[in-house]
């Protein structure tokens, strides 16, 4: 409503969002996990005094430099670029809240680079506890920025006693923060095994590979003994609404929050009977699939996580498309249009409803939706009448509770009924035209339609 | 003031506007030094590749530098996230309009990040498997990082310049705007590149002066040609830097001619210590290279100043609605102190490991 509006046409902003933060997700776990990884193989190799598990450790750490330094930190950064410009009244909540959370954070990631690059290039230039200091160093950063980017993340969806005091500690210890950080903890253990099995699985030399991938295999054990606890505590904790919608409300978001159990187990299982149980007999291909399932994993709880927030961006405080309950009350009193700035009109005319019903669209159904591609309007609305879009529209947050309400004047509601009805083909008329119709004439409507068709 | 800048976040900041401001300038000029680094050293490492086809000097410190360049990439990232964290809490409304505005090259830098920054890691490296192919992979690289500059100075424009918004939007919803066409985007954006190329040949002549200690004739030569790239390209800024200021509106160029006492003696003493870097540098190296650092460093505050007098009618920080988090501010200049600290320590105990452990 503040803001202007950024159109991505088929996938829409949540998906571009989406697709980043996944692929951010499952490298920078493992940039967590795998700090501690290289840090406990490296203390294995130098007590068993086993040079060649050494030198593994040294190449899994060029790995691990060219995944976490580069591709890790830059989708990171790209996590921020895209939110900003999808949701920047979500994104400036969330840093006017956080300035010194973020700048903490900020701290722990260049202690993080620098760690990073020193035990890299340190292999052969530094004393062996120097070395392992170092790498120390690197994982303890790397969990403390983990441990403050989870203070906000989950402040998203269980802001907690800040609604009401707006106190930085509220909102960063929130019901969800614990249990999240010990979700995602573990996780990254899990994620350190599932890469250490790739470059374990590559090891040419059987005897010494057979002891990696065993050694790799055994960091999703915890993983998969605290994560159903830890989950039931998380679940425990989400507001009522986003409990129903993971559990049969929502169809699709039902399916992913199984997927992601189901996907968990297989995960589990299949490296406790493969890697774990047979190491000798582990394969590259192998390997590659189990991250493969790592990564699904990823994406489906990622995408239920951020799924059940809905109709919320920030719960009770900000809707998804960035009005806040305070701005809901500004409009109500004075009406969409005239609270909004980036508006083409500011009136609702009988000749201008087209526009009027695009400008809001654009201001409180494009952050989610798009007209013809992901959550598509033109087919969520196809073959019915602008009485019934109309109706829907009155009524979204009882027919939709993950929908936010239509917030607006009656004229306006109107006006958007009329240009989402206006994307299909007219529906014929089952009966005849109710007294008070309000579609415009067909010549109207096409030449008011300023922006209607992209 | 312009009807579309959105309002202010309802939040209050955290901290005065100022103190915040100072934080956005105190990194941004931390950030501008790796950043010039990379920008100017990728340019210059691209010369020395194809001049090291003839010139074996050139080889060498072609491949010193590229060997560097990761690590460069590195530094300005995390250097770079501060002052862009300050400036969205800060000038938020305004930053993130012009940034959607031209969503779709504003996200692009990312992609482009990823790929410059793995193009620098191949070539490191792969530099000698890659032989004379290597130029070719620095020259990509150097040019993604120039556009990402680019970008970077099209959309720090863009955000003072709300009275280009309305008819932008107009022309479409789809974020694909470049704001390149606005007179003092060209100028502004060579003015830093320029200076990227001077702190580069600075940064080479510091690299000579290190290789010196072991290979005198070597280093020598790096530090000789190092200074020639800064003291061309620092005589060349004076002419880029006028072209820039020049090509102001005419009531804020006025504020850096006389007209503003603050704005104009910032000016002269940057402008002064640059001359006078000029003139020492082949000399005292350690000397000239702290006099530009005060110029780059006062160039900064100018450049706070500078938009100040774009935003003069349109944002006020100093009105923005305050609530301070004292407690928290002082628990991240703790966890900052302790974070140098850490640095401190690994580097020193990297630096003074100068001998691998192998070759013991």
């Amino acid at each position: 409503m503040n803001y202007l509006v950024w159109e991505i046409p088929q996938i829409g902003g949540g998906m571009l969002i989406g697709i980043i933060s996944i692929l951010h997700v499952f490298v920078s776990h493992f940039a967590i996990g795998g700090g501690l990884y290289l840090v406990l193989a490296e203390r294995k190799a130098y007590r068993e005094n086993d040079p060649a598990a050494l030198e593994y450790v040294k190449s899994h750490s060029f790995f691990f430099v060219l995944v976490v330094l580069v591709f890790g930190a830059v989708s990171g950064v790209g996590i921020w670029w895209s939110i900003g410009l999808v949701s920047p009244a979500a994104t400036s909540t969330l840093l006017h809240v956080f300035v010194w959370a973020w700048a903490i954070e900020w701290v722990f990631f260049a202690v993080e680079i620098v760690a990073a690059f020193v035990y890299y290039y340190g292999w052969d230039r530094l004393d062996r506890h120097t070395h392992l200091i170092v790498g120390w160093i690197y994982f303890i950063a790397a969990w403390l920025s983990l441990f403050m980017i989870n203070g906000i993340l989950t402040f998203m969806l269980t802001p907690g006693r800040w609604l009401m005091t707006r106190e930085f500690w509220h909102a960063f210890w929130n019901p969800t923060a614990i249990p999240s950080l010990i979700i995602r903890t573990m996780a990254c253990l899990a994620l350190a095994g599932l890469y250490g099995l790739v470059t374990a699985g590559a090891i040419p030399e059987r005897k010494l590979k057979a002891k990696m991938v065993r050694f790799a295999a055994t960091w999703l054990l915890p993983a998969s003994l605290v994560l159903p606890l830890a989950g039931a505590w998380y679940i425990s904790q989400i507001p009522p609404l986003a409990r129903e919608i993971s559990m049969g409300d929502s169809p699709a978001v039902t399916i992913f929050a199984g997927l992601s159990i189901a996907l968990s187990a297989v995960l589990f299982v299949f490296t406790f009977f493969g890697p774990y149980q047979r190491p000798q007999h582990f394969t590259l291909p192998f390997a590659f699939m189990l991250a493969l399932v790592g990564l699904s994993v990823t994406g489906v709880t990622e995408w239920v996580r951020e799924a059940v927030r809905k109709p919320y961006v920030i719960y009770g405080y900000m809707y998804s498309n960035g009005i806040t309950r305070r701005d809901q009350e500004i409009i109500e009193h004075d009406g969409a249009l005239q609270a909004a700035k980036w508006v083409t009109t500011r009136e609702v005319r009988e000749d201008n409803r087209l526009e009027v019903g695009r400008n809001l669209y654009e201001i409180q159904c494009a952050s989610c939706h798009t007209i013809n591609g992901f959550n598509g309007m033109r087919f969520a609305v196809k073959g019915w009448r602008e009485e019934f879009i109309d109706f829907q529209l009155q009524h979204l947050s009882e027919l939709k509770g993950f929908m936010p309400p239509f917030m607006g004047t009656d004229a306006e509601r109107r006006a958007l009924a009329a240009w989402l009805a206006d994307l299909n083909p007219k529906v014929p008329p089952i009966t005849e035209p109710l007294a008070q119709r309000t579609v415009p004439p067909i010549a109207v409507a096409m030449g008011g339609a300023q922006t209607a068709d992209q | 003031m312009n009807p579309l800048i959105p309002s202010p976040d309802p939040i209050p900041l955290p901290a005065p506007a100022w103190l915040l401001e100072g934080l956005l300038v105190f990194t941004l000029f931390l950030h501008l030094l790796p950043m010039s680094l990379l920008m100017g050293g990728g340019s210059l490492t691209v010369i020395s590749e194809f001049l090291g086809r003839r010139d074996d000097r050139h080889r060498r410190l072609a491949q010193a530098t590229a060997r560097l360049l990761p690590v460069v990439v590195a530094f300005t990232i995390t250097l770079g996230i501060a002052p862009l964290l300050f400036l969205q809490v800060v000038f938020g409304p305004l930053f993130f309009s012009s940034s959607i505005l031209m969503a779709w090259p504003w996200l692009s830098i990312v992609g482009m990040m990823l790929v410059g920054y793995y193009g620098y890691y191949w070539h490191s490296f792969q530099f000698e498997r890659l032989g004379r192919r290597a130029v070719w992979v620095t020259l990509a690289s150097a040019a993604l990082f120039i556009i990402i500059g680019l970008l970077f100075t099209s959309n720090m424009v863009l955000m003072l310049t709300p009275a280009r918004w309305g008819a932008l939007y107009k022309a479409g919803r789809s974020g694909m705007q470049l704001g390149l066409a606005e007179p003092t985007v060209l100028p502004r954006f060579l003015h830093m590149f320029v200076a990227s190329l001077a702190l580069s040949g600075l940064g080479i002549a510091i690299l000579g002066a290190v290789k010196a200690r072991a290979d005198t004739a070597f280093g020598t030569w790096v530090r000789q040609y190092g200074l020639r790239w800064f003291v061309a390209a620092t005589w060349l800024q004076f002419a880029v830097g006028f072209w820039f200021l020049a090509s102001l509106p005419a009531s804020i160029r006025s504020l850096f001619l006389g007209g503003g006492t603050v704005e104009t003696g910032l000016l002269i003493v940057a402008l002064s210590l640059a001359v006078i870097s000029l003139l020492t540098i082949q000399r005292w190296l350690a000397f000239g290279t702290t006099a530009i650092l005060g110029t780059v460093a006062l160039m900064v505050v100018i450049r706070d100043r500078l938009r100040a007098a774009y935003l003069a009618s349109e944002f006020d920080p100093a009105k923005l609605a305050i609530q301070p988090q004292m407690a928290i501010f002082a628990l991240f200049v703790l966890i900052l102190l302790c974070g140098i600290a850490a640095i401190a320590w690994m580097v020193w105990k990297f630096a003074l490991a100068n001998v691998p452990r192998t070759q013991q």
